[in-house]
């Protein structure tokens, strides 16, 4: 790979995880105003790289 | 006969003289040597080498000014002190009571001799710089020819380091957008009551 080529991959990378940031945040702000979520959500910052333990069916 | 000394002394006394062409010759090469050094430390400095330990071109360069200091310095002590050589030659016409044609002839061929060893000392030191010359003209030509605006074969050292921030740069905004992404998903899931409080590490 040419470093031309690496910085435009690099460059993907960042668009992609950007637009899923704004997604989240999107997602995020939808259930804040949701009147059906009892809990309002709260931002939880990453503090261990450990997989989250899901209480949903199957996992 | 008593003039063979006088003809030795005369023609080792001639030594330097016959050899001032060598010796300007190291001097010159000398210069030369010292010339290319400098273009060397310009083209590493250019492409950002210029540490130690240093490319083969060096190497070269420093054995070669070595060994022409050298060639210098021996020449230049010839006049006061003779080499063992021709004190040998001048003692033994000393003490020979003839002048043989056999003995001139073997001071003549000395004498060729050692002129020849110290120019092909010389040649060699000479052949060695115009080889290092000859392949740093083509680094500095290819050099030239990368710097130009549309080349993009070689990177200067600031456009490395320009590039590496740019790179770096990048990488933080991707893990800020991941860090986001996944804290504010972990707290829609955790309202959403699709974290088991107890069993996630993060929240400890």
């Amino acid at each position: 790979m040419s470093i031309e080529q690496e910085k435009n991959a690099l460059r993907a990378v960042r668009t992609e995880t950007e637009a899923l940031s704004a997604l989240a945040k999107s997602f995020f702000a939808a259930v804040t105003d949701d009147p059906r979520i009892k809990k309002k959500p709260e931002f939880r910052p990453v503090t261990s790289l450990e997989p989250l333990k899901l209480k949903l069916q199957g996992t | 006969m008593a003039d063979l000394a006088k003809i030795v002394e005369t023609l080792i006394s001639g030594i330097p003289g016959l050899l001032a062409g060598g010796a300007t010759a190291a001097t010159t090469l000398l210069a030369f040597a010292r010339d290319l050094k400098k273009r060397l430390t310009d083209i590493e400095t250019r492409l950002g080498s210029n540490e130690e330990p240093r490319t083969g071109f060096s190497q070269t360069l420093w054995a070669a000014d070595e060994g022409l200091k050298r060639l210098r310095r021996d020449l230049a002590a010839w006049e006061d002190d003779p080499p063992e050589w021709a004190k040998r030659l001048v003692s033994k016409s000393r003490s020979s009571s003839t002048m043989g044609v056999d003995h001139m002839l073997e001071v003549e061929q000395r004498l060729d001799q050692k002129i020849r060893t110290f120019n092909d000392r010389i040649k060699g030191y000479q052949d060695e710089l115009e080889e290092v010359s000859g392949r740093l003209k083509k680094i500095e030509h290819a050099i030239e020819e990368d710097e130009k605006p549309d080349s993009g074969k070689l990177i200067t050292r600031s456009e490395y380091e320009k590039d590496s921030r740019s790179k770096a740069e990048e990488l933080l905004r991707i893990r800020e957008s991941l860090a986001t992404a996944n804290g504010l998903l972990r707290g829609v899931m955790a309202a959403m009551g699709y974290l088991d409080e107890k069993k996630d590490p993060r929240t400890r």
